[in-house]
């Protein structure tokens, strides 16, 4: 098969020395035939562009920013077209980071690309509204009319030839689902592009110029009033255009309304919240468990059988046990991911796209506020009790870029699956019986504890609340489409284990190496446990031994590790095993205030990794791991002190 | 017949009188007693449309109790909040219908320019509207006199 994307790139390359060379004898250059795809959140855009990409999607983020872009290609007229995906917006005022991309992208681009805006016919008028914001700046725009049915079901007949003609701009009824309408949408943008490259062509300079002063007074920042006034006077033409289009019909309560009556009810929303929380739960991380074992059990198998390949061939003993430990454990560290992060991002994409998500926003929404955080929030933090990596990705929601940073530096201190379980274990160890469930209790209620003072703190100096008001639209409800959950979860999780392989392999090999070498050396002569001994001077102040402080520090390649690495060092202290041996060596107080600063300190390296992707800065990764380290530190010393003062002993 | 709570029903309406009668709003206190009284001695309520536009037309959208329409008439604030409700078509002229609100102070449920849209009370709260849509688009134009004898004042 012949690679597309090389062929377009040549062309592409073709194209620029081409225009190279025109431009130095003066004439104007052929330019690439581009169409940008703008359009209101929730309108079927995304879906669209599916539908005419074949659901090929490259992505990147636009340049300075941590706002997605999306380009596909099609082929129009036997020509390659280059299909831009803009952020969902309602509007071209620049008051988001998304909008402020959206808006810079059809200015620039206009004159030059076809403006696809998507119009959702059920809620014609925003749709409306920032098609005439477009066709303000955009010489070439064509309007694809989506939802009809839904439309017709709300009780609004749209009639797209009226729509057009009071418009003036081609409209294309299509149904983004089912591809209805794609071919004549296709169409009509060529149509659109042709004739933009004809004005181009002929009246080079008056019609150049004419634009360029369009673009100037729409490019202009305007001033708050007068942002306010414009937007008054086109919702008055939107209305205008509306009574041209649209035909009132008999209306019934829709699927939608009736299905709200139940998910936003004041008792039962909040137990149907519950439960599909609890069933993304089971499904994400409890179904995928076994799906992860058998991955770890397959490489451990396969690290097996290559040690004694090693051992068969007369190799050293440490050859083996690096394959094994070292390289084929890395490689797990890396898989075990996988299958939650599968699961767990189609089943998130799945409840956005399917618009329960919103309605889980809103029921929310008060909790949230009262300790300043959104609703929009509500289920990357629900949601980061089964993984912090995911949960940081899904703060994506929140549109404000100070409030998505609050959210993704508050969420390391809610404790993860891996977290749980070795709390879950050592808070068992630590405190037999009865007593366990208290000291787990008391966590638990730490942890929101800490979340609750660390966000007021941040919302005090760093990131101050914003005055403008975070606005959710509730999209009528559907039934996801295969496509627009399992492609986009795809997408996450191939770009997780890109940037996180070499930082975990690296980072279990130099564990691998630590606990390993020197080769033949007992468990207890190892470097870790050498270095046990000098790290001990780090736990001082909070009378943690050198074996507890490097517990800590291999945490942070996996959570899951500490347990091992203090299986290895407490190994060889006594009778009943490693976990009785830990018990034993340190008093109940200290070991609460252990547990509560392994809840809370560094998150683990994924998530610092996904931390410094999703801030777009590596400062606030730093930030970040600065800051759970202080309050990890800060709060063991609280435990450790108010606990002597209450007369525990240390 | 002008009953202001129209199909009020179920508990997120309740919530809706409730709260803002905790806030101060006698609006529909006030509606409540003439439905009472229409339905006590067969008279239709007040139709004095002067009287009501004025003191209705004080009202914010967080004052709308649910099943509640009514036609925006300006919008206060500071200017990202103006800017941001702008975009959304929350402009003097659009009409919104409450859909109730969430518990505890929670969001409110607007359907505006078609779509159900969810605003924080304090956001909503900056939002004026005159809740008889009729009146509010008449505007400026000269209202009939009431007929003698029909209207029946507040007490």
């Amino acid at each position: 098969m012949s690679c597309p994307t090389c062929g377009s790139e040549g062309a592409d390359r073709t194209a620029t020395a081409t225009r190279a060379r025109e431009s130095r004898i003066g004439r104007r250059p052929p330019e690439p035939e581009r169409w940008l795809l703008v359009g209101n959140p929730n309108a079927g855009k995304t879906t669209l562009f599916n539908r005419l990409t074949g659901g090929r999607r490259e992505v990147a983020n636009w340049p300075g920013s941590t706002v997605e872009k999306g380009t596909g290609r099609l082929a129009a007229g036997g020509r390659p077209v280059e299909l831009v995906d803009l952020p969902g917006i309602y509007s071209l005022d620049a008051l988001s980071e998304e909008e402020s991309i959206a808006r810079q992208a059809v200015l620039e681009e206009a004159g030059r690309a076809v403006v696809l805006v998507v119009a959702d016919a059920a809620r014609l008028e925003r749709s409306l509204s920032l098609v005439l914001e477009v066709a303000e700046v955009a010489p070439a725009v064509v309007v694809a009319l989506n939802m009809l049915d839904v439309a017709r079901a709300e009780g609004q007949e749209v009639d797209p030839a009226a729509l057009s003609e009071a418009l003036g701009l081609p409209v294309v009824p299509v149904v983004a689902r089912s591809g209805e309408g794609v071919g004549e949408l296709v169409a009509q943008a060529e149509a659109a592009w042709r004739e933009l490259r004809r004005a181009g062509d002929g009246a080079a300079g008056g019609a150049a110029g004419g634009r360029s002063r369009a673009r100037g007074e729409a490019g202009e920042e305007l001033s708050d009033e007068e942002a306010f006034a414009r937007a008054e006077e086109r919702f008055l033409r939107v209305q205008e255009v509306a009574a041209a289009a649209v035909r009132r019909v008999r209306r019934e309560p829709t699927p939608s309304e009736r299905i709200d009556r139940w998910a936003l009810h004041p008792v039962l929303g909040y137990v149907l919240l519950a439960a599909v929380l609890g069933g993304v739960f089971e499904i994400a991380f409890v179904a995928s468990a076994p799906l992860s074992e058998a991955v770890g059990e397959a490489l451990g198998r396969l690290g097996d059988w290559a040690a004694r390949g090693v051992a068969a061939a007369g190799g050293p003993t440490w050859l083996g046990g690096f394959l094994r430990d070292g390289l084929l454990g890395g490689v797990g560290a890396v898989l075990a991911f996988v299958p939650y992060l599968v699961l767990f991002y189609i089943l998130q994409e799945a409840l956005q796209d399917s618009g329960y998500m919103a309605r889980a926003a809103v029921l929310v929404d008060r909790l949230m506020e009262a300790i300043g955080l959104h609703g929009k929030g509500f289920f990357a933090m629900a949601t980061a009790y089964g993984c912090n990596v995911p949960a940081l990705t899904a703060t994506r929601v929140l549109e404000n870029a100070r409030d998505r940073i609050a959210h993704e530096l508050v969420i390391p201190f809610l404790p993860c699956n891996a977290r749980l379980g070795v709390l879950l274990v050592l808070t068992a160890a630590f405190f037999p019986g009865a007593r366990g469930a208290l000291a787990f209790g008391g966590l638990m209620l730490l942890s929101l504890g800490v979340v609750a003072a660390v966000t007021a703190l941040l919302r005090r100096t760093l990131l101050p609340r914003e005055e403008a008001p975070l606005v959710m639209e509730l999209p009528p409800y559907h039934v996801p489409t295969w496509r627009n959950a399992v492609l986009p979860a795809l997408h996450h999780v191939r770009a997780f284990v890109s940037r996180i392989w070499r930082y975990l392999l690296w980072a279990t090999l130099a564990l691998w190496a630590l606990s390993a070498l020197p080769a033949g050396a007992a468990p207890a002569q190892s470097y870790a446990a050498r270095l046990a001994g000098a790290v001990g001077i780090l736990g001082a102040p909070w009378h943690l031994d050198g074996r507890l402080v490097l517990a800590l520090l291999s945490g942070f390649v996996a959570k899951e590790t500490t347990l091992g690495t203090l299986a290895i060092l407490y190994g060889s202290a006594g009778a009943g095993g490693p976990v009785a041996a830990l018990a034993s060596s340190v008093s109940p107080l200290v070991g609460f205030a252990f547990l509560a600063m392994y809840m809370l300190y560094t998150p683990c390296l994924a998530t610092v990794v996904t931390l410094r992707e999703e801030t777009g800065s590596a400062r606030w990764a730093a930030f970040s791991v600065l800051l759970s380290l202080g309050v990890a530190g800060l709060t063991g010393a609280l435990i450790e002190q108010l606990g002597a003062l209450a007369g525990w002993a240390l | 017949m002008r009953v202001v709570l129209i199909g009020a029903r179920g508990d997120l309406a309740r919530f809706g009188r409730t709260w803002a009668r905790s806030q101060g709003r006698g609006g529909d206190r006030r509606s409540e007693t003439w439905v009472r009284r229409g339905a006590e001695d067969g008279t239709a309520p007040p139709t004095r449309p002067q009287e009501r536009s004025r003191a209705e037309g004080s009202r914010s959208l967080a004052g709308l109790a649910g099943g509640e329409e009514a036609r925006v008439v300006g919008v206060q604030g500071g200017p990202a909040l103006r800017r941001r409700l702008a975009a959304l078509g929350i402009v003097p002229g659009a009409v919104a219908r409450c859909r109730g609100g969430m518990p505890l102070g929670g969001p409110l449920l607007l359907e505006i320019r078609g779509a159900l849209t969810a605003l924080r009370r304090r956001d909503a709260a900056m939002v004026r509207v005159a809740v008889n849509v009729e009146e509010a688009t008449a505007g400026a134009a000269p209202l009939p006199p009431a007929p003698d004898g029909v209207g029946v004042d507040e007490p």
